[in-house]
């Protein structure tokens, strides 16, 4: 008699069926997610595609710096193909991670009995909440981008992906999530100092928020009700006890992990991650020597990939469409403290939030100088325009008048600097979490809840709430109590004063309805509104055959 | 497809083979990268750029390296593979029986449309038929020039 059972007992490696001994294990099975969604928030194209899509950023051809095949262009004129590897991205950037989440629950979800790690059951419901939560976040991005999306509960011996679903199923499943794992999840009290990257209550309530303010766009059922419900309990307290941050740059500092406006965070470091000071996100939105600007060596030289659309002409008049000029938007509100020039005060405290005009240092030598580019050796004099200025001095004439996306140098654009570049020899430098979901963005979800039911004076109290800290004690730029100033215009540029390159530009747009009938800087309104979801890229396509690309591509 | 030939005559003997593929197209890297006005600034580009023809006339740089089979050509080609011209001496002596000088040329000309390059070095089977790729499968401007070889000898038969 041969032998039939083949299968054999490991001894000497470790499989998924015996990966977890001890509590120490599922910690971290639990977290491998965590680490790849705090990369997604600018790997993948992903925060890419958000703002440059949209009437905030550009990445024009610098004298043929950024050029990089056209791609941004494409980007900018809303003529992506499926062709353009950052249609693929974002789908494979956010599938990763919805992976990975499935993975890890479906191992949590196995455990039958969580006294052996150490563990009570109710510790285990947890942390299967909050990778469910996880997922959700993932999938509500996913729901975004490409609307027509495959929902995945299962990977373990899985050999294909299932078929796409409708968005109306998506927008079903990730609600179901987020309402089942809520009631299970930490609340930001209970996690205490420990509480960042951790989802709480108070982040599964505003994924909801997310989800409901944009209902409308992803099914066609508006839930603006139920999105106003949950921000007035948010505020009330009942996921958490949150507040507003008194000072504007407070929830972008090197302490905002533990601020009381930072509902979700990821925590970063500067030895360890720090993602969105990478070059996907804010260090490729500075001059090339900005670093020496800041005093902040450790990082080499920083890219201007992104900078602000301008808001002038090559003559310095403003333009005339009513979106986009987003740097006017602000100067709008002249006493706005945010105008400011950035710059380090000493002792991790820093003033502005814009790097504009010359921006001079004491060099090596000890001598004063001035940031330059790579293209010549003249000093940069930043602005709110895009052409080929060079050395021209400021409002010096120049003869090329084309800005366009295709002709901009070094000069061209003001660069934001949201999270603070403290100098080399600071201790806080690199420190700040990156805040995914602020407090701030339940009273702007809901102040456009209460503007869209008729209510303009709750919604200007709603956003005065934040906005005072941006401007002098009683000053005449905070909303008039009335809110007669508030005007779909007006709330747009709102939202993009206070997210400014946080990545939700697009979705904010597409729900206002000027995504694609908008005109902005050298952007025209599109011819349909197919551009509103992205293609699945061809690569991905290729994958699987069950995949059906997006109507219009 | 091959063709063989083989002349003789006295004691000259000459081989040519042909070899050809035909009937399919190739996507052009080079125009597509290199090959047309709108490409990086400051970049050298191919001559396809400015001579007029059908390259020439892409000059939006939004649509720059975005793929479309205006980049597709005619690869079929003729190529003359081998060409062998010997000629052989008969020698009466107790050690030789006769000596063979000859000279053979590998890949003397290739006769096509494909203006980019040798198109025999384009794999026309495989999931990106028709591309030259590099070994990621992605569309690449790596290019080994074919080459021609010469070989000149001597065979002698004992």
């Amino acid at each position: 008699v041969g032998c039939t059972n083949l299968d054999e007992e490991l001894y000497d490696r470790i499989t998924s069926g015996n990966f977890l001994q001890t509590r120490e294990d599922i910690t971290r099975d639990f977290l491998r997610a965590f680490e790849h969604s705090y990369w997604s928030i600018q790997g993948g194209n992903t925060f890419m595609l958000q703002e440059n899509s949209s009437d905030e950023i550009m990445t024009p051809n610098r004298q043929g710096d950024w050029f990089d095949g056209g791609q941004f262009q494409r980007v900018h004129y809303h003529t992506w193909t499926p062709n353009d590897g950052f249609t693929s991205d974002p789908w494979n950037a956010l599938y990763g991670g919805v992976t990975l989440a499935t993975n890890s629950l479906e191992d949590l979800q196995g455990i039958k009995d969580p006294s052996k790690f150490e563990m009570t059951q109710a510790e285990l419901d947890g942390m299967i909440a909050e990778l469910r939560t996880l997922r959700a976040w993932l999938n509500l991005r996913l729901l975004d981008f490409y609307r027509n999306i495959v929902i995945v509960t299962k990977v373990k011996g899985e050999t294909t992906g299932g078929p796409q679903v409708t968005p109306q199923e998506a927008f079903a499943f990730i609600e179901q999530e987020l309402k089942e794992s809520l009631p299970k999840l930490p609340t930001v009290q209970s996690l205490g100092a420990n509480g960042v990257g951790r989802w709480t209550q108070g982040g599964a309530a505003s994924l909801l928020v997310r989800l409901y303010l944009n209902a409308k766009v992803y099914t066609g059922t508006d839930r603006f009700a139920d999105c106003a419900k949950l921000c007035q309990e948010m505020i009330d307290g009942k996921y958490g006890t949150y507040a507003l941050e008194s000072r504007w740059d407070a929830p972008f500092d090197y302490n905002n992990a533990t601020s009381k406006e930072t509902v979700f965070g990821f925590p970063g470091s500067f030895g360890l991650t720090h993602w969105q000071y990478d070059g996907g996100m804010y260090f490729w939105m500075l001059p090339n020597l900005a670093p020496n600007y800041f005093g902040f060596t450790d990082f080499g030289n920083a890219n201007p990939k992104y900078a602000m659309q301008p808001g002038l002409d090559i003559d310095g008049k403003e333009y005339p469409h009513a979106l986009g000029k987003p740097f006017v938007k602000f100067q709008k509100y002249a006493d706005d403290v945010r105008l400011k020039k950035y710059k380090n005060l000493g002792n991790s405290k820093r003033e502005g939030m814009f790097l504009h005009g010359y921006l001079t240092y004491t060099n090596a030598a000890g001598k004063p100088d001035t940031v330059r580019g790579f293209k010549g050796p003249y000093p940069l004099y930043l602005r709110d325009q895009a052409g080929k200025f060079l050395d021209a001095k400021p409002g010096a004439p120049i003869a090329d008048k084309t800005s366009n996306m295709n002709n901009a140098d070094n000069n061209s654009g003001i660069f934001p600097v949201k999270y603070p570049f403290y100098p080399s020899e600071d201790l806080n430098k690199i420190s700040s979490a990156y805040a995914e979901i602020r407090f701030a963005e339940i009273y702007y979800s809901l102040a456009e809840c209460k503007y869209r039911s008729g209510d303009k004076a709750s919604a200007s109290a709603l956003l005065n709430a934040v906005r005072k800290r941006n401007y002098p004690t009683g000053s005449a730029s905070l909303y008039k109590a009335d809110g007669s100033q508030l005007t779909d215009q007006e709330m747009i540029d709102e939202w993009g004063r206070e997210f400014l390159v946080e990545g939700r530009r697009r979705t904010d747009m597409i729900r206002w309805g000027v995504f694609n009938k908008g005109a902005w800087w050298d952007k025209t309104a599109d011819a349909d509104n197919h551009t509103e979801i992205f293609p699945i890229g061809q690569t991905v396509l290729n994958s699987s055959p069950q995949l059906k690309q997006n109507p219009g591509y | 497809m091959g063709l063989s030939n083989n002349f003789k005559y006295k004691r000259w003997d000459l081989s040519v083979f042909l070899r050809g593929s035909f009937g399919y197209k190739l996507f052009n890297t080079y125009a597509f990268y290199l090959g047309t006005p709108a490409t990086q600034e400051n970049a050298n580009v191919l001559t396809s750029a400015y001579d007029g023809g059908k390259y020439s006339k892409l000059t939006s740089p939004t649509t720059y390296s975005t793929l479309s089979d205006y980049f597709l050509e005619q690869g079929g080609f003729l190529k003359v593979d081998n060409v062998t011209l010997s000629y052989t001496q008969p020698v009466q002596t107790k050690f030789l029986q006769s000596v063979r000088i000859y000279a053979t040329s590998r890949n003397l000309a290739t006769f096509t449309k494909f203006t980019g390059g040798d198109p025999d070095l384009i794999n026309v089977n495989g999931l990106y038929p028709g591309v030259n790729k590099n070994n990621d499968n992605n569309g690449t401007l790596n290019y080994y020039p074919s080459t021609t070889q010469l070989l000149l000898g001597v065979q002698l038969t004992f």
